[in-house]
């Protein structure tokens, strides 16, 4: 093989591509509007310190905490969910999901200094991390002034952040434990979603889908008939990713872990349908795939995997609540991390089977522009 | 080339398998296909015989159910032709002139997948069947992507049929296949009709569109004519001269020039000259000039589908089967 380059080559197989391109406008305009959607998207949605993070406050002594209180109402982070409970009322909010950090305060005795707990929901370390530490300074320095003065006492304050994850408040949690629930569902998103682009699309490039649509075969047949194998391969793609996380991270698998997989096919078909209306749209693999990435990213960026869901702007969150990711990554961490049981994911379920009919439909409407 | 087809005559006994009246379909500013009426019973070979772009294919996919048309109505076995669909689409196997084929999978899957799609009782029996039919034996394991060309036309020709549909469209079957492969597929569509079948044929190929009960001659989204081979080959006044000599071939220009001839193409080394009535003697007076003799030829369907679609005109108003 010879390794020349001529110029005039070069020209003409360039001159070719760009023909070609200039020649596929719906390709030409998904090329365009697809980075400049993807800047708006980054640009308006993404806020990196979140806001309003849900947080639980409870004390012996509700004066211990009182300017902690004041402070924390004007700190757009976080928002209190109710007045201060009595001890131990801010950790169980934490557990049972009502929270994302807990503050427990003990009034100081002859064992110990005054303590304060905080506890962090270790299923959601992306939101939790940023508001603890956006938290962090004014706060506690505004409790322990107010300590120093109630109680005239010289000892500072003892404050400790714990993690709760699976019933059980550690000093911190390893990071793959963070990321792995959340990369499940963005793995089986990303593989469905192209498979399901590439279904119909290819079938035309090669002429057999002609052929499909002059046999008695109905829309509802080609779909379903289309998706189920590859519906298969995300179930099981599901568990044995469910698995190597337990096997190789140590990631607990707790009761729900069963669920997860059952919720499988509907989180997968959905992403699988939506490809599959695109690849009934578009003319040829490339706009398919180009296409899908119109789902996927807003699928990724606005699930909270990758940025806190309590940051972004309204609209944003409305997106986000949309696409089933976010949904079965709440489902996921409620279960892996929160140790919660199958009633999480049933929780969750209803979006994600909403989108999927919604989708369905939108499919095969799709496939009935035939060659139209 | 040429074998046994059903007569119009025995065709005009079956009852109608398909009647379309005032078809139409626009792609953008294109109009595809505007105001075919058809009509075809039961044994009927029917060719669409016309240019590139001409509407054959347009025509072809409205009846097969694949497109939807802008105007007009049809039915194919008394059903609707779009809203019934789904049940004709049982009655109808429909070829498109692409190859349409599962290139990964075997010759034995993708009949068996043709045979499923069509819900067939027994459809392991229904493949072996048509293996059998068409002599595909010796490749049923192999990859459908990697048979030769007329193997893997006869494959889609065997996958069409194999529901055994009453209606078949074949957009093209014969081309790129060598004449061996072509006389195989008209044996089999002729059988096809004799079995009762009505067939619609796309071709571009005169020579085989002789061998259809009748032909519809396309150009423009129109149909110009229709009726049997014979009858449209006498249907318009006109007359055919074979100019002969050293440089007759080369001389259609010059023929085209004068006054009465409507079209002159090569034959060989010769010119094949089609004229209007009277209009001969220009052009024996051409042949003296140049040296060449002229001789009065047969006439042939060729003529008239040649004249016809090359005007894009409707030279042949009332021509019947």
């Amino acid at each position: 093989m010879r390794l020349s380059i001529s110029f005039q080559r070069v020209a003409a197989i360039a001159k070719v591509e760009s023909k070609r391109l200039i020649n596929d406008p719906m390709l030409l305009s998904i090329i365009f509007l697809l980075p400049i959607f993807q800047i708006l998207l980054y640009g308006y949605a993404i806020n990196l310190n979140p806001q309003h993070v849900r947080m639980a406050i409870a004390a012996d002594d509700r004066e211990l905490v009182k300017s902690a209180v004041d402070q924390l109402k004007s700190n757009a982070a976080v928002r209190l969910i109710g007045p201060v409970g009595p001890p131990g009322s801010a950790k169980i909010a934490v557990l049972n999901g009502k929270a994302l950090i807990g503050i427990e305060a003990r009034k100081p005795d002859a064992a110990q200094p005054l303590t304060v707990i905080l506890y962090a929901d270790g299923g959601d370390p992306q939101t939790v991390g940023r508001a603890l530490a956006a938290l962090d300074a004014g706060v506690w320095r505004g409790m322990a002034q107010n300590y120093a003065k109630t109680y005239a006492a010289e000892e500072s304050p003892k404050v400790e952040a714990l993690w709760l994850h699976n019933g059980v408040a550690t000093p911190s949690v390893p990071d793959v434990w963070s990321i792995s629930p959340g990369l499940i569902g963005v793995i089986v998103m990303v593989s469905m979603l192209f498979l399901g682009a590439f279904t119909l699309v290819r079938e035309r490039e090669s002429g057999s889908w002609e052929t499909l649509l002059s046999t008695p075969a109905t829309p509802l047949d080609a779909l379903v008939g289309k998706l189920t194998p590859y519906l298969v391969i995300g179930v099981v793609t599901t568990a044995v990713l469910l698995l190597l996380v337990n096997v190789l991270f140590d990631v607990p698998l707790n009761g729900g872990a069963w669920a997860l997989v059952l919720l499988a096919p509907a989180f997968a078909g959905g992403y699988l349908i939506i490809g599959f209306t695109f690849s009934a749209l578009a003319q040829n693999q490339v706009q398919a795939a180009q296409s899908a990435v119109f789902i996927y990213l807003p699928s990724l960026m606005l699930s909270g995997f990758m940025f806190p869901f309590e940051g972004m702007p309204r609209w944003a969150r409305i997106v986000g609540e949309i696409m089933p990711l976010t949904h079965y990554l709440r489902a996921t961490r409620d279960v892996l991390i929160r140790g919660r049981g199958a009633e999480a994911v049933w929780d969750h379920t209803p979006p994600i089977l909403l989108f999927t009919a919604v989708t369905t439909v939108f499919a095969v409407l799709a496939y009935r522009r035939r060659l139209s | 080339m040429s074998v046994s087809s059903p007569t119009a005559d025995d065709a005009t006994q079956a009852p109608a398998l398909l009647s379309v009246r005032g078809v139409a379909k626009r792609f953008g500013r294109v109009q595809a296909v505007a105001d075919v009426t058809l009509a075809l019973g039961g044994g009927e070979i029917v060719g669409f015989v016309g240019p590139n772009g001409a509407g054959k294919t347009t025509t072809m996919r409205i009846i097969a159910g694949l497109l939807r048309p802008d105007a007009g109505a049809g039915e194919i076995l008394g059903m609707d032709l779009y809203a019934d669909r789904q049940a004709i689409g049982r009655q109808v196997g429909y070829m498109p002139q692409k190859l349409a084929l599962y290139a990964d999978l075997s010759v034995a899957d993708n009949l068996r997948f043709r045979a499923d799609i069509y819900g067939l009782p027994n459809a392991r029996a229904a493949v072996e069947e048509s293996i059998a039919a068409f002599g595909l034996g010796d490749y049923r394991k192999h990859h459908a992507g990697r048979l030769s060309g007329g193997w893997a036309r006869r494959l889609q020709l065997a996958a069409t049929l194999i529901h055994r549909p009453r209606l078949v469209l074949l957009d093209e079957p014969t081309a790129g296949l060598d004449a061996e492969s072509r006389h195989d597929v008209w044996l089999r569509i002729a059988r096809l009709a004799r079995a009762g079948a009505g067939v619609i044929i796309n071709t571009h190929d005169l020579g085989e569109a002789e061998q259809c009960t009748r032909v519809a001659l396309f150009a423009e989204g129109r149909i110009l004519a229709e009726g049997a081979p014979d009858a449209l080959s006498r249907a318009l006044p006109m007359q055919a001269l074979l100019l002969e000599g050293p440089t007759a071939h080369e001389l259609a220009a010059e023929a085209c020039a004068v006054e009465g001839v409507l079209a002159a193409y090569p034959e060989g080394r010769r010119l094949r000259v089609l004229a209007k009535p009277g209009a001969d003697i220009g052009v024996r007076a051409l042949a003296e000039a140049s040296g060449l003799t002229a001789e009065t030829a047969e006439r042939r369907f060729e003529d008239t589908a040649f004249v016809a679609v090359q005007r894009r005109s409707a030279p042949l108003h009332g021509v019947e089967a």
